[in-house]
């Protein structure tokens, strides 16, 4: 591989005694790129992001942060990252804004114009201690400090866990705006909404393993149609006979068949609904959801 | 009240080990002092001269109130040990009542089971409840000790084991209940704990002035320290004190309940004065630890600044009894070596020693609870490598032990100069507590050890902690082998006269360094907040 790549984990492998967390995990985030990272609950995200961090050791494989190994150069990697964790732990006696001195006093540089602008959109309090701010206010601290750091690459482990609807949307303009001017960032979700918005590209784990990674246009295509049906309820079971037939699955709810089928069994489909004269059909690719839900059930 | 059997069950359960680490060790005291009383005093003429010199002596009225004639072991068991019992009453019960009901409360526990449905009064019932009944299992433990030990001391009485008994409960019950007031004015766990500790030091003072001064004596009303003397095990044995008290600690808990009852969860009455809220000027991790440590770092100064003076003013007394072959010089030759002055010395600076490495381990351990909590996690990860994280942490661990030695060592001679001056004794003040750093070096060492290997296994290093106290100031009653007695971090020194003895000393900083290097490599290579 001849591009630089911020992210590039090969074949990684960590363990906790007889438990395997990340069983040979691939993961490359390509500069000035916003990747998307999911997995269901226990799928070894928060693992890989510590192994990025140099906070856990690998077992196996081979790590690299912005050209260095966070086993031996965590220190140096991570001046130039910035990092929220899924679980915000601040110092509860102090300030919001002493906790950000704080910070910026361990990393070495700061940019305080920049913390006062980002104060100001997410509306945040800087003089109340941190004890006495809820769970989206800690978050608040912990998003200024990361957003305003100047780092070369984010990795962002549920960000908006605790934000208002407004907040989310100050984050995403923000994320994007540092996308924009080149930054990369490493973004661990669970709302798909704002993966689809903000992501150009994703990687899906699941039982410390990818099971999906691309960039979204091409998953989505790749990904199933789902084609929508509204009948008269004594039509929809002869279409379902006749879908079985062409081992076409269908569910519905007796006025309502959704279909899932891939690109190549649309026509087979749309041509079964038009030979029952059904007018109300939607054909649209699997939403993110979706495609992500295929992945997140058990098999 | 819903679900208040569940929630006592669970707190038991989750406390059960501490609760059990105060009980037995307590115990244990209190069976061993009574047989060494009747060992080295058999009757009541050789206990004379102890007597009228422990009456006499301002240190120790201080420190233990007046001693009640005529001394028999019953009333000394219950003035020296007691002493100590009503203290570790007190703080158990404040530790304990402050971890349940206000810490409880700040982590979140006390919301999450009101989600479940469990009554609002219960986070305040449940720790009473438990509390009391700890400090009741402590006084039925206390006075058991007592009834058993009557078939090989003569003078102890029936009714003298119960009322001691009785006692260190009620002390117990009067701290719980003045901490469980305490727990609604403080804003947080650590504001409730850091008032409530301080108001034991008020309540010590109180007990003080009402020993020094015949018009003050109501003043053993006021505080759960003076109750005992009130009761007076072993003397009058008065039952009707206990009942008072008991009224006036269920007294303290209603007002307690109503201020339970008008707080908001997670607020306070008190105003927050826990940290300046002025914006700061930081310059990594050194100026961001002294910022945080500053506190408590003034707080076990003043704390041992103030335990060695009232050591040094014990001085004056205490050679006068440690006359060749009186009673108590065969006792203290138990328990150290050479001449009066130097025995003496060593006694106090031990004790004095160990409370610098009880704050320098309490120091060394909040790595692993910064870990715990994810403040490791967060520093790391702004750039700070585990290397630093780790050295600077020590280093500003080992400064401070090095600060408070220098303290306890200023404040133990300059008082034994006002006291004693004999045999070198002011200088033994201050050589015996500052050749004894290596120890509390051992201790750090030792504590970053485990914090670097295992953090979850912190808090084991009280147990090295609690058995160089057992071992310095009760092997050579217990006639523990020498190898036992030398397995301590403090009690190694060297003196001002003769040969100085540097093999132990050296053992002490060869530890140090073996284990710091140790707890380096663990912290460097394991997982962090794993």
């Amino acid at each position: 591989m001849s591009e630089f790549q911020p992210i590039r984990v090969e074949s990684l492998v960590k363990r906790f005694g007889s438990f395997t967390a990340l069983d040979g995990l691939d993961l490359v985030v390509s500069p000035g790129e916003v990747h998307g990272f999911l997995g269901p609950n226990g799928a070894g995200k928060s693992t890989t992001i510590r192994v990025l961090l140099g906070l856990y050791r690998p077992d196996a494989g081979i790590v690299r942060v912005l050209g260095k190994d966070p086993a031996h150069e965590s220190a140096t990697i991570n001046r130039q990252v910035s990092y929220i964790p899924g679980d915000v732990a601040l110092w509860p006696n102090l300030t919001g804004g002493q906790v950000l001195d704080a910070l910026a006093g361990l990393r070495g540089s700061r940019d305080e114009a920049r913390e006062k602008e980002l104060s100001e959109l997410f509306d945040l309090d800087l003089s109340k201690k941190v004890r006495t701010y809820s769970k989206g206010n800690r978050q608040k601290v912990a998003l200024v400090a990361a957003l305003s750091a100047p780092t070369k690459l984010l990795i962002l482990d549920e960000p908006t866990s605790g934000l208002d609807p407004l907040m989310e949307k100050v984050f995403t303009d923000q994320v994007r705006l540092l996308a924009e001017r080149g930054r990369t960032v490493l973004l661990s979700s669970h709302i798909l909404a704002e993966v689809q918005n903000l992501c150009s590209a994703v990687t899906i784990i699941k039982a410390g393993r990818v099971v999906e990674h691309g960039d979204l246009a091409t998953l989505r295509r790749l990904s199933l149609t789902r084609v929508e049906m509204v009948a008269d309820p004594s039509v929809l079971p002869q279409v379902t006979t006749e879908l079985a037939e062409s081992g076409i699955k269908a569910t519905g709810d007796g006025t309502r068949l959704v279909i899932q089928v891939s690109t190549e069994q649309v026509p087979a489909v749309l041509g079964i609904a038009a030979s029952h004269q059904i007018g109300q059909v939607t054909c649209e690719p699997a939403s993110l959801e979706d495609l992500f839900l295929s992945h997140y059930q058990e098999s | 009240m819903n679900s208040l059997w569940p929630s006592m069950r669970l707190l038991v359960r989750r406390c059960r080990i501490q609760i059990l680490a105060w009980l037995l060790p307590l115990w244990a005291l209190v069976a061993s002092t009574a047989p060494s009383y009747e060992d080295v005093y058999p009757s009541l003429a050789e206990r004379e001269m102890l007597v009228g010199a422990m009456r006499d002596s301002p240190g120790t009225r201080i420190l233990y109130g007046i001693l009640p004639t005529p001394g028999t072991i019953g009333q000394l068991v219950q003035w020296e040990t007691g002493t100590y019992l009503v203290w570790c009453s007190g703080l158990m019960s404040i530790l304990l009542t402050c971890r349940m009901m206000r810490g409880d409360e700040d982590t979140g526990l006390v919301e999450i089971s009101r989600g479940t449905g469990v009554g609002r009064w219960v986070g305040f019932w449940a720790p009473v409840f438990v509390v009391w009944g700890t400090t009741a299992l402590l006084g039925a433990g206390i006075s058991g000790v007592m009834l058993a030990e009557r078939s090989t001391v003569e003078e102890l009485t029936v009714s003298g084991s119960l009322a001691f008994g009785a006692s260190i409960t009620i002390t117990g019950w009067g701290f719980a209940a003045l901490t469980a007031l305490i727990c609604q004015l403080g804003r947080d766990l650590t504001q409730a704990r850091g008032t409530a500790i301080g108001a034991f030091g008020v309540m010590f003072g109180l007990r003080v002035a009402a020993d020094d001064r015949d018009g003050l004596s109501w003043l053993r009303w006021v505080t759960p320290i003076g109750w005992r003397d009130i009761v007076q095990p072993f003397t009058d044995d008065s039952w009707a004190p206990v009942i008072i008290c008991t009224l006036a600690a269920l007294g303290i808990l209603g007002i307690a309940g109503l201020a339970f009852g008008k707080r908001e969860l997670l607020s306070g009455y008190l105003p927050d004065r826990t940290m300046s809220t002025r914006r700061w000027r930081v310059h990594g991790f050194t100026g961001l630890w002294v910022r945080l440590a500053r506190s408590g770092f003034l707080g076990w100064g003043a704390g041992i600044g103030a335990l060695a003076a009232l050591f040094g003013a014990m001085t004056g007394s205490f050679t006068d009894m440690l006359a060749p072959d009186s009673p108590t010089k065969v006792w203290v030759d138990k328990m150290a070596d050479g001449s009066a002055v130097k025995q003496l010395m060593t006694l106090l600076t031990t004790m004095t020693v160990l409370l610098v490495a009880s704050a320098a381990v309490r120091r060394a351990n909040t790595l692993a609870q910064e870990e715990r909590e994810g403040l490791v996690e967060l520093e790391i990860a702004t750039g700070m490598s585990r290397a630093r994280r780790y050295w600077v942490h020590l280093g500003l661990v080992v400064l401070e032990a090095i600060m408070l030695t220098g303290i306890a060592a200023g404040s133990l001679a300059w008082v034994t100069s006002s006291q004693l001056t004999t045999d070198h004794a002011v200088a033994r003040a201050a050589v015996f507590v500052l050749t004894q750093i290596p120890g509390v070096l051992a201790a750090i060492g030792l504590a970053m050890a485990i914090v670097g290997l295992v953090p979850r296994l912190a808090s084991v290093m009280w147990v090295v902690i609690g058995w160089s106290l057992f071992a310095q100031s009760f092997g050579g009653l217990v006639d523990l082998p020498d190898w036992a007695r030398d397995l301590s971090i403090v009690g190694h020194c060297l003196d001002v006269v003769g040969d100085p003895e540097w093999v132990p000393l050296a053992v002490q900083a060869g530890i140090a360094i073996a284990s710091l290097l140790v707890g380096f490599f663990g912290f460097s290579r394991r997982d962090v907040g794993s």
